[in-house]
């Protein structure tokens, strides 16, 4: 088992490479000269050509990649343009609304979709079935910075039930935190729910249709353990990678979420960043998420191994 | 000699005519799909008003017999506004799910075909299948600035790998079968392999992955010009005029509320259609998925 994690832990370098690379490659395929718009336009040509010496920009590309690598390595991903505060500060700065939204989304998800599918899958062609699976449809057709406004407008504006936008930390208390987080996380969870439903309901109707099920039944068993006990556990496992690869999504969908909620995290930098064209913070943002979209899929490879003892390593 | 037997395309069409009028969801989805369609096309004839035209004295203008869907903060109609804007999305559904079809056959066929290139090109489309879809888009986006265009190379960046996987894969178990060998046999070069007797067998996993593609990227085109980084604020898109809407949810939601109808029930209808052609193609995953 330590010999196939530290195998697939390698395997990962390559792909953390080209990542790097693709993310260095935003920057330097990017129209304009970064030099041009740090100095503006009154920079006369000479001052333009020692900023270029200063910033490295005059080396081969190879050379400043290798460069920009070796920073990286070491934690260093540079500076806002704008602000002058290092990148990986204003990261991590701004990553406790984003982790705290994207966890409760997963949670929110996990309870809405998987008892549904399961019901989806044990009343499979019934109306019940359909309803649920009409409802998960709509779940990823639904724009979620289109749920966001209406719930906005429906709690926020029409009942006045709940803050519409910001963000309060937990430290200024757990009753605005969570009222906070409501609104978001409803946005979030719901659509994300819609997927899981989807796939828990797929392998739910896979495993019912097997001998053990059938055997479950013949000896007199309730349904609800044939269903829970059985099937579920057996499910479980294709479950779990489906959790784990839309955690990775949710951390994506956090920035559309933020924008919507006016939530200073990570996605809100992200957008702002592009806005201004504030290069080093959209490829920091960029390399950090990618990177833990790599590691989350890794982490659900292994649990895949752990919980299917069948599953070769 | 192809590899599969094609049926005669009379019958295929009425086949699947049949199979349409039995599924009701895939149906409901060809019908909103073509309305969607038939409003965007005729967009001009359906309205007296100019998308684009502002009007001082109409600003945030309930909805009415003279405004349909209301009007916004400038005094747009927005009716007119959103069958325009219909015009956008579909546009960039198209031409994104079409891009990204075309240089995915092209790098799903070469990876799958010849070992060598498989490495290469995979390795690539693994990297950038590990950046999110939207933060990648985003990314291109700030890099290429705002246009129609570059939403459309975004797209096409962001779902060729997703193709190029699933053509890989029929490409991979396709090459080993009875035909393809026959094929080389007889002294088929690789080119003619892969167009004449590969290609057209990996058509049925391709439509249902074109049709998803095309749901993705409608909304992924919202969603960026939501965010400020999709089609230039001036183009009547429907991720623009909601995105302007934003500001106004206190006063005026008819600026969200119909745009955001409309996006909503065409990605619906791509996706149930999508459904629905997978289970005709793939009869083993019927009422599966």
């Amino acid at each position: 088992m330590t010999r196939y994690v530290i195998q697939r832990l390698l395997a990962t370098v390559p792909v953390l490479v080209l990542i790097a690379m693709i993310t260095f490659g935003i920057l330097h395929l990017a129209p304009g000269d970064p030099v041009a718009v740090l100095l503006g336009d009154e920079a006369t040509a000479e001052e333009v050509a020692q900023m270029r010496t200063k910033m490295g920009l005059d080396r081969p590309i190879y050379v400043q990649f290798g460069l920009w690598f070796f920073q990286v390595l070491q934690g260093d991903l540079g500076k806002s343009v704008f602000s002058g505060q290092p990148v990986i500060e204003a990261i991590l700065e701004r990553l406790e609304p984003t982790l705290a939204l994207a966890v409760f989304s997963a949670i929110l998800a996990v309870l809405i979709a998987i008892p549904l599918g399961v019901l989806a899958a044990w009343r499979a062609n019934t109306w019940v079935d359909r309803l649920a699976m009409v409802l998960s449809v709509l779940g990823f057709s639904i724009p979620s910075f289109w749920l966001g406004i209406n719930l906005i407008f429906a709690f926020g504006v029409q009942f006045r039930l709940l803050p519409v936008m910001g963000y309060a930390s937990l430290s200024e208390g757990l009753g605005p935190f969570v009222k906070h987080l409501i609104l978001p996380t409803l946005t979030l969870g719901l659509i994300h729910a819609a997927l899981i439903a989807r796939m828990t309901r797929a392998s739910m109707l896979e495993i019912l249709r097997e001998d053990y099920i059938r055997t479950a039944r013949a000896k007199g068993l309730k349904e609800r353990p044939v269903l829970i006990r059985h099937a579920l556990r057996n499910a479980a496992i294709s479950i779990i990678t489906i959790v784990g690869l839309s955690f990775a999504g949710l951390v994506a969908g956090v920035v559309v979420t933020e924008t919507v909620f006016a939530i200073p995290g990570v996605g809100r930098l992200v957008v702002d960043a592009v806005l201004h064209r504030d290069y080093p913070i959209i490829q920091g943002a960029i390399l950090l998420v990618g990177s833990l979209y790599v590691f989350i899929n890794l982490a659900v490879d292994l649990l895949y191994t752990y919980f299917d003892p069948r599953v070769k390593y | 000699m192809t590899g599969h037997i094609p049926l005669p395309r009379r019958e295929t069409l009425v086949r699947a005519l049949r199979y349409l009028t039995r599924n009701y969801t895939m149906l409901g989805g060809v019908i909103v799909l073509t309305i969607i369609i038939l409003a965007a096309i005729f967009a001009p004839f359906l309205t007296s008003y100019d998308p684009l035209a502002l009007d001082a004295y109409a600003r945030l203008k309930t909805p009415s017999g003279t405004h349909w869907f209301g009007t916004d903060h400038l005094g747009r109609d927005l009716y007119t506004r959103t069958i325009f804007g219909a015009r956008v999305s579909l546009e960039v559904g198209v031409f994104g799910a079409l891009f990204s079809v075309a240089f995915g056959v092209l790098f799903g066929l070469v990876a799958g075909y010849f070992r060598m290139m498989d490495m290469v090109v995979m390795r690539l489309m693994d990297a950038l299948m590990a950046l999110p879809a939207l933060l990648l888009a985003i990314a291109l986006m700030a890099m290429l600035g705002s246009s129609l265009q570059n939403v459309i190379i975004a797209l096409a960046v962001v779902y060729t790998p997703r193709t190029a996987r699933v053509v890989r894969a029929s490409t991979i178990s396709l090459k080993e079968s009875t035909f393809v060998e026959a094929a080389r046999g007889i002294g088929a070069k690789a080119p003619r392999i892969l167009l004449y007797h590969i290609f057209p067998n990996t058509i049925a996993p391709l439509l249902v992955q074109a049709t998803y593609i095309f749901a993705r990227s409608v909304l992924t085109e919202a969603v960026l010009s939501f965010l400020g980084a999709g089609s230039p604020p001036f183009i009547p898109s429907w991720g623009n005029i909601m995105a302007e809407g934003r500001s106004y949810i206190h006063s005026a939601i008819w600026i969200t509320l119909f745009p955001g109808t409309l996006l909503t029930l065409t990605v619906l209808g791509v996706n149930l259609i999508g459904d629905g052609l997978r289970d005709m193609l793939d009869p083993k995953l019927r009422g599966r998925l």
